[in-house]
Parts: structure tokens; C-alpha cells; sequence
């Protein structure tokens, strides 16, 4: 019998856990940097400046130009979050992150990331099955390690 | 040289979200995920419009305590969870406690919570001082 979707891809995510993957990030300009203040202080009245830069590049869900548009998922996100496997048919919200800043992060100096999926975990909760996948990314240059990050997805079907 | 020792709080900082900053923020990281923008779509999924991003409520938690860290020390760990959601128009509190502090390392519990007292997500940081603190 054919497994629910959310059953499907939690079979497709154990087979990429410990899977890693190296992608060229190229140089964060220091305008996104000033964008991305500007964008966590725009709702602090009375606060301006860097307060949360160092959440910057865990905070980027895509570096290059992403899908064309007709290929987003109905909820507009990108079908293949993690480069290894399709989450069509879930709706994926991020649960949180637990971080290390090793350096701050210069502008101008390219970047690199290593991502893993570290784990996956699918569990009965009240509203259903819950799909909770975490992915450790750590961010390089050519100094050495700048961010480890681990992050938590939470995937549940989605409502149509 | 300021004390910082178990149970000394962090100013609070208010935070009222606003939907220019969602869009800029989905801008900026690249996050074309439609429960930030489009108020059809989130209602679709039952929410009473468009949602505060996760790592926005990660950012609002971190400028607390680096706000607080501000020629203090640096901060060198930091998590936090997203617990309930919130749209544009909420009054958020972030606030903060120390609770550990061992020579120049300081555990700071953070916690945002809105209007109606609902924890809308935890945090922790581990500050680094620039100086150890006496007796600690």
C-alpha cells in the first residue's frame, strides 16, 4: 500500500542523513548586511544598527537565483530545500537554530558552506504526523570557520 | 567596570512588527515562503495574517542580548525555538535574565513573549566578557 506523502519523503530524507554538501557562497556585500539591519530594526522603534547581523548568513534560505517561479511549491518555497530531496506536498516551517559565531563575518571575503542533514524524525503529534529534519551548516572563509549552525525544520502535509 | 552576576536582567526591548519589515526581510534572505507576505495564503493555513519569519524572531532575540553585550563582552553561542506565531500589529517583549556566569562566560535566558503573555519563542545566548568577573 502506498505510504502517505509525508511517510514518502521521510523515507527519501533517511536515505540523504549524513549526506554533505560544499557550495561557493561568493562575497556577502556589505549593502546586504545594511539591508538586513535595516530589515530586523524597521519593527524596534528607536533601534537602529547591526544588532543581529551575525544571524545574517543563517537567515539566507537561497544564495544563487533560485527557481523560475512556475517551478515554487504552492506555499512558494522552493521544492528541493536541501539538495537532495523533493518536499513537495509538506508544509515546512523552520523550529529554531542553535549557533556558534567562531568570527564575524567580513565583507568582501568569499564564503563557503557546508550543509549536512544531520537527522530525521518523524513523529505522531496532536494535529498528525510532524517530519522534524536538522540540517548543521557551517560557513567558512578563507581564515577558517566562521558560523556553525544547526537548524530544525518541521514538516507537516499540506492542506491541499 | 559593571557587575554582572545570576538574576541581573536585560533591558527589555518592545518590538511591534511591521509588514514592510516582513517583506524587506523575506527580501533580503531570499525567502519567497508565502505565509510572509500573502495574507489569502496564511489564512488558508488559519492564521489571522501573514507571519513573523523564525529568524526574524531569532534576530529580535539576539539584538536584545547583543544590545545588552554592547562593550560588555561578545556573544559566542546563541539558540533559540519558535513556539507561536505572530503577525504584523502584535506588541512582542523580549527580555532577558543572566543565569550562569563562570569567570568571563555568561548564560543569558532570553524570551520573547506577546501581548497575551504567550511564550512566542525561547532563547539562550553564552557571552564572553572583555573582563572576569570578581568573586564569580
Amino acid at each position: 500500500m502506498r505510504g502517505s506523502r509525508i511517510e514518502e519523503v521521510h523515507t527519501a530524507a533517511c536515505a540523504a542523513v549524513g549526506t554533505t554538501t560544499r557550495t561557493s557562497l561568493g562575497e556577502v556585500h556589505p549593502r546586504e548586511l545594511g539591508r538586513y539591519s535595516v530589515a530586523v530594526t524597521g519593527s524596534l522603534p528607536g533601534h537602529a544598527g547591526d544588532l543581529a547581523e551575525p544571524l545574517f548568513l543563517s537567515s539566507v534560505l537561497a544564495w544563487g537565483d533560485g527557481p523560475e517561479e512556475q517551478d515554487l511549491l504552492p506555499d512558494g518555497n522552493a521544492a528541493d530545500p536541501f539538495a537532495g530531496f523533493d518536499v513537495a506536498g509538506l508544509r515546512l516551517m523552520g523550529g529554531g537554530q542553535r549557533l556558534t559565531f567562531h568570527r564575524d563575518l567580513v565583507p568582501g571575503k568569499p564564503i563557503t558552506v557546508d550543509v549536512t542533514l544531520a537527522s530525521v524524525d518523524l513523529k505522531e503529534v496532536a494535529s498528525g504526523k510532524l517530519l522534524v529534519l536538522v540540517v548543521e551548516r557551517c560557513y567558512t572563509d578563507a581564515d577558517g570557520l566562521l558560523l556553525e549552525c544547526s537548524e530544525t525544520f518541521l514538516g507537516r502535509e499540506a492542506l491541499v | 567596570m559593571t557587575a554582572v552576576t545570576v538574576g541581573t536582567a536585560l533591558p527589555p526591548l518592545e518590538v511591534r512588527p511591521t509588514s514592510i519589515s516582513l517583506m524587506r526581510f523575506s527580501a533580503v534572505t531570499w525567502n519567497p515562503h508565502r505565509i510572509h507576505y500573502d495574507e489569502s495564503y496564511a489564512a488558508t493555513e488559519g492564521y489571522p495574517g501573514v507571519l513573523v519569519h523564525g529568524h526574524l524572531h531569532g534576530a529580535w532575540l539576539l539584538a536584545c542580548v547583543r544590545s545588552w553585550a554592547s562593550g560588555l563582552g561578545r556573544v559566542e553561542e546563541f539558540s533559540w525555538q519558535n513556539r507561536h506565531y505572530a503577525v504584523p500589529g502584535d506588541l512582542l517583549t523580549i527580555t532577558g535574565e543572566v543565569v550562569d556566569v563562570d569567570d568571563d562566560l555568561v548564560v543569558v535566558d532570553l524570551a520573547e513573549t506577546n501581548a497575551e503573555g504567550r511564550l512566542c519563542a525561547p532563547g539562550r545566548a553564552v557571552v564572553r566578557l572583555n573582563f572576569p568577573q570578581e568573586g564569580a
